[in-house]
């Protein structure tokens, strides 16, 4: 197989926040946008970035960012792109402009990953977005109008006042779109979130199951088959830069509070936005040692529909214990977990780590 | 140097936890210059770590300390600790019995607590010089009047003249030195009578066998004597004696009014029992001291190793524990659920709490507790008896007669608004009211009789509970009677679980049973399959529950920056693993073993 090596760029910046988002991120400023691309270019030059395969810029918001900068952050990253890697940026339905998207398309960008959350006006509210379906789908005309063909959104379900007709609603707009791919997750109310604050509740386990089980059944007739835990897509269309993260592969990670992957190092940069601009970006760093890759490997791995290899598993008796209880399947020499147990997944690597 | 008996003081302290004895122990020692300032560690008394963490006395200590009063001559007092315990309340009274006075110490935040009035009673049983002191008076909560009346009131002791003292500032400590020595009597023992003296303590050295902390009586003995314990009838010779200042010191010779210490290779702490008499083999004295009873443990529970491969390290462990301590008891069990593992025996909650601790933290072993136990006494129709330590070995029901309990007598002393609620607890813990005495016009001590296997359930926890923790709690064993007693089994995945088992009230068995089972599937995981939980008794299932199946566990996310995390997470989660039990295909925590403890928690 050949070897790959993704680059993660992370912009923290957003317009507004979410209110169940619980992830370090700073609202929009100009003076701190620029300071930090500034900060981000030395990054990306001492990082000593070589022979990449993908590319994701991820947020926070990117396309907040607006035009001018846009263009610089995507001048900075020109020197490491290829031609034919795959190049995503995440983007929000409500600032991604028709000039945005052909600046993205200029430099090479050919997947767009777009936060929608859900189609249901009323919810969107709830989680303090303030797109609608109708200008969802329009941006999504813009994106494929201006030539990019590879579009994912992210869906979040289990929201509250959220039921299964909603949730079906959900899913049969989004079969009207030209999609290649899904992420869905299930609601998660963390403290500190504004979520957590008006109280709030996650649905409990079993509704979620339910919900997460018509999603994968819903999906998988409507052509986007299940690679990954959260993750569907048309045949061809799984997201490379993803599957490094799950075959184990390495990755450089630059911008506030990344991490990265290189020369046997796992690595997160800080979150302090004021230590990143200061240069004191180091935040912790883990140098693996062989297990700690067969951990990862196999923690990762198992969440893909492929499975792994056998040889990765050490503990063969557990594994064998776990394949009799019906929870994994061997297929040839490489072993995956039952579907009807993914959701269950930690539940596994419990018993087999 | 050698003190005639009007220049030796003997005494201790009596004080409820908190109320700070060990405090002003160190005060003392700081005073007398007996530690100097550089040794001094907090509490210097506590010798065992975990004492200093919880802050009370477990394990007994003297020591002798050299003072020089205001009129200029000198003195030796000797201070003997005593465990602030109801699990200790007979070593309590071994240790008074070697004083002639004690330190009463009252918070003046607080008041007067049962404990330390049941510890004034056996003070006064052994006639000793009682005197007041009362502590914490720098704080700006402090009531001094109140606390003397409420002194006078309960105890009659009057407190005109009681010290007023902050142990922890050192303020008129030096007043209480100076009333040690003008009321309390010096020792009474004429050091040409023959050998008597009394062991209040004793400990293991791995080199000189067992040390036993003495209070002579009368006579003197000295190293090489031949000695004679008078309850065990077993004879040793003394290789070594001494006092603690609080090093160890050796001397040749210990006389009437002494307090130190002696070795004569004895091998096992049972052996050297606490209120045993020492006397002289070929010159014996031809009583012992009155007071001796032999200790049993009170609370039985199964204790297993987490990991079956650590049978042996417990095993190693409870022997270690065991040169220590003469209460602990044990004796290998199986069960089908946990495997191998002991019964053990403790003088109390407090005393399993912290062998469990110890075995824990000390020697590494992760452990199962099983819910602690009584011992009942089972009359069968063929006329034999069976003393039942552990539920799941009931005898076939068919085959008894009857069953007994052992009952206490519970003296709870609260303030006059909380005696509804208590009187309820009582009452819902089968008590039987005996009486109800004011102490003054806030307080009220209530006396019941309840079933020990109530007290042991959570009985302490509750009553602190209702009373916003002000009522405190003392109580003796007064004997056995007969109860409606039945055995309740617990079933997982329809086999029955003998760990599980319970001894229970008939009347209270379905209440009790549906309050288990609940608690239980609160505490087990989720299973990769639904698993029933039921409460049987006699094979008839009366309450039930499922643990469901586990439906999602995972982590939706998975990029980048989670990678890490989430390897710590699992590692964390899995470590967690180590410490439950699996029995068939259940995973069942530590926890759900003393779930019966706890189910009164829930409200109903």
């Amino acid at each position: 197989m050949k070897k790959n090596r993704g680059l993660y760029i992370h912009i923290p910046f957003c317009t507004h926040l979410c209110s169940y988002c619980d992830f370090s991120k700073l609202l929009y400023d100009k003076d701190l946008v620029k300071r930090y691309l500034d900060e981000l270019n030395l990054e990306l030059q001492e990082r000593k970035i070589k022979d990449i395969t993908s590319i994701y810029i991820g947020g926070g918001t990117p396309t907040s960012l607006d035009e001018e900068e846009l263009e610089y952050l995507l001048k900075m990253i020109d020197e490491f792109f290829i031609e034919g890697i795959s190049y995503t940026i995440e983007a929000n339905v409500e600032n991604l402009t028709p000039n945005k998207i052909k600046i993205l398309k200029k430099h090479g960008i050919n997947r767009i990953s777009l936060g929608v959350q859900t189609f249901d006006d009323n919810l969107l509210k709830l989680i303090n977005r303030f797109h609608s379906y109708n200008d969802t789908k329009r941006v999504i005309n813009e994106i494929v109008e201006n030539g990019i063909n590879d579009i994912n959104i992210d869906l979040i379900y289990g929201l509250p006042l959220e039921d299964m007709n909603l949730l079906k609603k959900d899913l049969d707009i989004a079969m009207t779109l030209p999609l290649t791919h899904i992420s869905t997750y299930s609601l998660m109310i963390n403290k500190n979130t504004k979520m957590y604050i008006d109280g709030w509740k996650e649905k409990d386990e079993d509704e979620i199951r339910k919900m997460y089980d018509y999603i994968v059944s819903y999906l998988k007739e409507h052509g986007f088959n299940r690679y990954e835990v959260s993750n569907f897509s048309k045949d061809g269309y799984e997201s490379k830069h993803n599957l490094i993260y799950w075959h184990n592969e390495e990755y450089y990670g630059v911008g506030l509070g990344a991490s990265g992957y290189i020369d046997g190092i796992r690595y997160t940069n800080t979150k302090s936005i004021n230590k990143y601009l200061n240069h004191m970006r180091n935040y912790e760093s883990e140098i693996l040692k062989e297990d700690d890759i067969c951990f990862y490997d196999v923690m990762l791995g198992l969440r893909l529909k492929e499975g792994i290899l056998e040889n990765k598993i050490i503990n063969k008796e557990k594994m064998n214990e776990l394949i009799r209880r019906n929870l994994l399947v061997r297929c040839e020499n490489r072993i995956r977990v039952n579907d009807e147990y993914l959701f269950i997944l930690d539940y596994i690597l419990k018993e087999l780590l | 140097m050698n003190y005639d008996n009007e220049h030796i003081r003997n005494f201790c302290i009596i004080a409820h936890i908190d109320h700070g004895k060990s405090t002003l122990a160190d005060r003392i020692l700081e005073l007398t210059e007996t530690v100097s300032k550089r040794e001094m560690k907090n509490q210097i008394l506590d010798s065992l770590d975990l004492e200093r963490e919880r802050g009370i006395t477990i394990k007994l200590n003297a020591v002798s300390l050299k003072y020089t009063s205001k009129n200029g001559e000198e003195y030796l007092f000797n201070l003997i600790d005593t465990p602030g315990h109801v699990d200790f309340s007979y070593e309590v009274s071994r240790s008074l019995a070697a004083c002639e006075g004690a330190l009463l110490v009252v918070d003046s935040t607080q008041g007067v607590e049962a404990q330390t009035l049941a510890n004034v009673y056996l003070a006064l049983d052994n006639d000793l010089e009682i005197i007041p002191v009362i502590n914490k008076v720098d704080l700006p909560s402090a009531n001094v009047e109140g606390t003397k009346k409420e002194i006078e009131d309960t105890i009659g002791l009057p407190c005109d003249e009681a010290c007023l003292v902050s142990a922890k500032t050192g303020l008129n400590v030096d007043k209480v030195l100076e009333e040690i020595i003008t009321k309390i009597p010096g020792p009474k023992g004429n050091k040409n009578d023959k050998f008597r003296a009394l062991i209040f303590d004793s400990f293991y050295d791995s080199y000189r066998g067992v040390i036993a902390q003495i209070r002579v009586k009368e006579g003197s003995v000295k190293v090489g004597d031949k000695i004679l314990l008078m309850n065990t009838n077993l004879d040793y010779t003394v290789e070594e004696m001494g006092i603690r200042t609080p090093k160890e010191v050796k001397t040749n010779e210990l006389v009437a009014g002494e307090v130190g210490w002696l070795s004569a290779q004895i091998k096992d702490i049972v052996d050297v029992r606490p209120g045993d008499t020492i006397t002289l083999k070929n010159d014996p004295a031809s009583e012992p001291l009155a007071g001796y009873k032999a200790m049993n443990p009170m609370v039985y529970c199964g204790l297993y190793p987490c990991d079956s491969k650590k049978y042996l390290d417990l095993k190693d462990a409870l022997e270690k524990l065991k040169l220590n301590d003469a209460s602990l008891t044990y004796e290998p069990e199986t069960s089908q659920a946990l495997g191998f593992g002991f019964r053990c025996g403790f003088l109390g909650l407090l005393h399993m709490d912290v062998i469990q601790e110890r075995l824990e933290r000390e020697y590494n072993i992760n452990l199962i507790l099983t819910a602690p136990s009584v011992i009942y006494h089972v009359y069968k129709y063929d006329g034999t008896m069976v003393e039942l330590d552990n539920p799941a070995k009931m005898p076939d029901l068919t085959t008894v007669k009857d069953i007994e309990e052992p009952y206490v007598e519970a003296k709870i002393m609260t303030p006059n608004e909380y005696v509804g609620s208590i009187m309820k607890l009582c009452q819902e813990r089968r008590g039987t009211y005996v009486s109800l005495d004011y102490l003054d016009s806030t307080r009220m001590q209530l006396t019941y009789n309840i079933p020990l296997a109530e007290i042991i359930y959570n009985f302490f926890d509750k009553l602190k509970s209702y009373s916003r923790g002000y009522a405190s709690l003392d109580y003796h064993i007064i004997g056995y009677q007969v109860s409606k007693l039945c055995k309740m089994d617990i079933l997982l995945n329809g086999e029955s679980i003998d760990a599980l088992s319970s001894i229970v009230h008939r009347d209270f068995a379905y209440n009790r049973g549906n309050q288990i089972v609940r608690k239980l599937k609160d505490l087990i995981p989720r299973q990769q399959f639904e698993v029933p939980i039921q409460a049987a008794i006699g094979g008839k299932i009366i309450a039930r529950s499922d643990i469901k199946a586990v439906r999602k566990d995972v982590l939706a996310k998975c990029y980048g920056g989670d990678i890490s995390r989430k390897k710590k997470l699992l590692e964390k989660q899995k470590e967690g693993k180590k410490r439950m039990k699996a029995i068939g295909s259940v995973e069942v925590p530590q926890e759900a073993f003393m779930a019966i403890l706890s189910v009164d928690d829930d409200e109903e």
